[in-house]
């Protein structure tokens, strides 16, 4: 790997060469990655409009107007896996350019990535203005040091009407910052059909976040939350196909992935991407699996009205207001609390866990509140332990799973 | 006394004898986080606006218990006090998004002490036609709102009154302000920042009386002439004047700021030329801006620039409270641009209250001596 200075080819090859390098048991959607890091690295080489965006974002918008999109987070995580601790070097340029060490580290990883210059710049960035304020203040600072063009849509507090109305303008926005900067248009025609593969995907994950109710759950909760970003593309549609087939094959036999499922958990938080087999130690440990996520339980709507632009818009707008994180933690106690209550609820969970990130302050500064509100109303415990989703070195993974053992053993088991 | 004597105790108390008074009058007492909350809509219904500032806070532990010590000290401080019932006193808290920890003071707040009236605007975190809509509407909601809450009727004319009446305030602080670009100003930084932090917490007309007086005193004023190098402060929520003691206390001279408890709190006026709402509309979203605000960069910089060129300003102090990521953030251009500027930068992260003083103190003497070489 040592010849891929550039990241964007080395992903392209890990993707297309190097599969077997990350856990196969959990459900990453490689293929479709496979598809849309070559797709980056394919406008790279011909010296085609490349964008950044954040998650939470529209893929459908950048595969319509055929502007392949690096969504920085999934990049982040991908370099997290690189044997070479990638991720440390990148963040430890970010910290000593004066960006503060609590900053998330996974934007950190980015501005590290392209001060080092081995992640060429983009022609565009744009990126929602949420979830959190490292998300916020991240994408400027990068774009400004870069020297590209960056828009920010405005993600307001709230989810009613007036605010979907308000972001399906910013996304409208949006494209127009695109189309003046990239040069390429957004059609109707191509949007729809974008939005059709969208919605056949976005559908197939909500049947299947239905049997995950299940007990036993059928499938392990997605780790990739691959529909962030490649809802719209025909293989995403193809992947969450084939999850949905099998859950529902395993359902109607009963079983799930596990031997035996004792423990039933919702993860409330970013998993740790510097320790990929967390999850798996805690399924062989204590037979322990993860049935709600915040990034892999995506319970975005369906775009019900695609007969027009702006309906689409509108539909955009609801996604990007209800997307995972987002949902949550973009707003007032009660956006968690909606989510939590139902989450821990509907899929029969057992006990909560908060990994907390050190970048997640929103999080940290509600986790008594949420953990009190889920022993009232719920009567399930949480554990709450201090982690770092991508930098192993600030809390080390053998702290985490001690405390998440003390927990089990003392609560659970 | 004269007006700064009287100032400065006003500044000194978060309950102080001004709003005392006020509340064994029948006032009511609205408590607000942030700059981006217009005052005028309070003030037009006839309540005190009170800016949340947990002036002499030096420990959170109960606090602690409800938010992580992975939160800024600023916003635990205040829900500091609020548990321990120092802000018993307020009939109401407005807060908004103005970064994570703030919006979830609001929330700890909320569940954990209560207030007989709570709000919560969502401001927008761009500034053009669009998002400007979305805050006129904000703030209409918020004007009905407490009209509903507190019985008040709040009326074009009462908003245009409140209008004239902070305006002048600006005007009275900015004419104080721009006193400091004198080579031998006649009030310190941190005499500035009392000053200020009076007006936050008093009935405003009384606030414009005073501050008033204060200009007519300050030209009798000795001037501070015994420093070694005039210094400009920037980065996040700063309201601790003893911060600016110690500056003052190691050589140096704080004479400008780009601080919301600062010079971004009274720079620019609200237009009164059409409807009230509009005006504060515009007038609060496009004033100087904070880091939460996504596309103004340049703004920032130009800010910046203009006070460190206006304010003779030898080098600059960078500080935010520990955990804020927005500051966080924004210290890697601020960065870049002093470097273009070729300006000295300190930066400091630090907790709300005043700890490792006597570090602190060697830093700024660092930077100080930076500057005397450069005068060599």
């Amino acid at each position: 790997m040592a010849e891929h200075k550039n990241l964007l080819t080395l992903m392209d090859f890990i993707f297309t060469e190097q599969m077997d390098s990350l856990p196969a048991e959990y459900e990453w959607g490689l293929a479709v990655q496979a598809k849309y890091w070559g797709r980056i690295a394919e406008a790279w080489r011909k010296g085609e409009p490349i964008n950044w965006n954040s998650f939470a974002g529209t893929p459908e918008i950048f595969l319509a107007m055929d502007i392949p999109s690096i969504m920085q987070e999934a990049l982040s995580v991908a370099v997290c896996s690189l044997p070479d601790k990638s991720n440390e070097r990148y963040i430890d340029i970010a910290q000593e350019n004066l960006v503060a060490d609590h900053v998330c580290s996974t934007q950190k990883i980015m501005i590290g990535a392209a001060i080092s210059g081995d992640l060429p710049p983009p022609t565009t960035i744009v990126h929602p203005a949420q979830p959190c304020d490292s998300t916020v203040v991240t994408y400027p600072i990068i774009s400004e040091y870069l020297g590209v063009p960056h828009f920010s849509l405005d993600i307001p507090t709230w989810k009613d009407e007036r605010a979907i109305q308000y972001v399906a303008d910013e996304i409208e926005r949006m494209v127009a910052f695109l189309e003046e900067h990239t040069g390429k248009k957004l059609e109707y025609e191509r949007l729809r059909t974008v939005m059709e593969y969208s919605n056949a995907a976005h559908d197939y994950n909500l049947k299947m976040n239905e049997l995950t109710k299940m007990v036993p759950c059928p499938i392990r909760q997605l780790m990739g939350a691959v529909l962030m970003s490649a809802a719209g593309t025909p293989e995403c549609v193809e992947f969450y196909k084939s999850l949905y087939e099998r859950a529902k094959s395993r359902v109607e036999q009963g079983r799930g992935p596990l031997p035996q499922e004792k423990v039933r958990l919702a993860w409330f938080s970013t998993w740790l991407a510097h320790d990929l087999e967390l999850l798996r130690w805690l399924e062989d440990e204590f037979g322990a699996i993860v049935v709600n996520t915040l990034l892999g339980t995506d319970t975005t709507p369906l775009a019900e009205d695609i007969s027009s632009t702006r309906k689409i818009m509108e539909a955009l707008a609801r996604k990007l207001l209800n997307a995972p994180m987002a949902r949550e933690c973009w707003g007032t106690l009660e956006h968690w609390f909606d989510y939590a209550i139902p989450a821990c609820r509907d899929w029969k969970v057992d006990a909560a866990i908060l990994t907390l990130h050190i970048g997640c302050k929103n999080m940290w500064a509600v986790s008594k509140l949420l953990k009190d509100k889920l022993a009232d109303e719920v009567g399930i415990p949480t554990m709450v332990v201090e982690a770092d989703f991508c930098d192993g070195r600030v809390f080390s993974s053998d702290g985490v799973r001690a405390q998440l053992s003390d927990f089990f053993n003392t609560m659970l088991v | 006394m004269t007006a700064l004597e009287e100032l400065v105790e006003l500044a000194e108390a978060p309950y102080n004898g001004a709003v005392k008074e006020w509340k064994e009058k029948g006032g009511k007492v609205v408590g607000f986080t942030c700059a981006y909350i217009p005052e005028e809509i309070l003030h037009a219904g006839g309540i005190l606006p009170y800016r949340l500032s947990p002036t002499g806070c030096t420990e959170t532990t109960e606090a602690d218990a409800h938010m992580s010590h992975f939160n800024c000290t600023f916003a635990r401080c205040c829900l500091q006090l609020a548990l321990k019932g120092d802000y018993d006193f307020l009939d109401g808290v407005v807060m908004m998004n103005s970064c994570d920890h703030i919006r979830r003071l609001y929330d700890n707040w909320k569940y954990a002490v209560g207030s007989p009236y709570m709000y919560f605007l969502s401001v927008p975190h761009r500034v053009d036609e669009g998002p400007e809509g979305w805050y006129k509407d904000e703030i209409t909601y918020f004007k009905e709102s407490v009209e509903g809450a507190f019985g008040v009727n709040i009326t074009e004319e009462t908003l245009n009154s409140s209008i004239r009446a902070y305006n002048k305030t600006r005007a009275l602080l900015r004419k104080l302000y721009e006193l400091g670009e004198r080579d031998k100003p006649p009030l310190k930084g941190s005499e500035m920042m009392n000053v200020l932090l009076a007006g936050l917490r008093m009935p405003r007309e009384d606030y414009n009386q005073l501050l008033e007086r204060l200009l007519s005193e300050v030209e009798k004023k000795e001037d501070v002439s015994d420093y070694q190098g005039r210094l400009m402060i920037m980065g996040g929520a700063c309201d601790n004047p003893d911060f600016l003691h110690l500056i003052e206390d190691a050589g140096g001279l704080v004479v400008a700021d780009t601080l919301c408890f600062g010079s971004r709190y009274f720079w620019s006026a609200v237009e009164t030329e059409g409807d009230a709402m509009t005006g504060l509309a515009k007038g609060y979203l496009n004033r100087p801006s904070c880091s939460r605000m996504t596309e103004s960069q340049d703004e920032r910089r130009d800010f910046a620039r203009q006070m460190i060129e206006r304010f003779k300003v030898d080098g600059v102090i960078y500080q935010r409270m520990k955990w804020c990521d927005l500051w966080g953030g924004e210290a890697f251009y601020v960065g870049e641009r002093m470097k273009e500027m070729d300006l000295p930068l300190l930066v400091l992260e630090r907790e709300y209250w005043l700890s490792g003083s006597e570090q602190l103190k060697t830093r700024v003497q660092a930077l100080l001596e930076v500057i005397a070489g450069r005068r060599r």
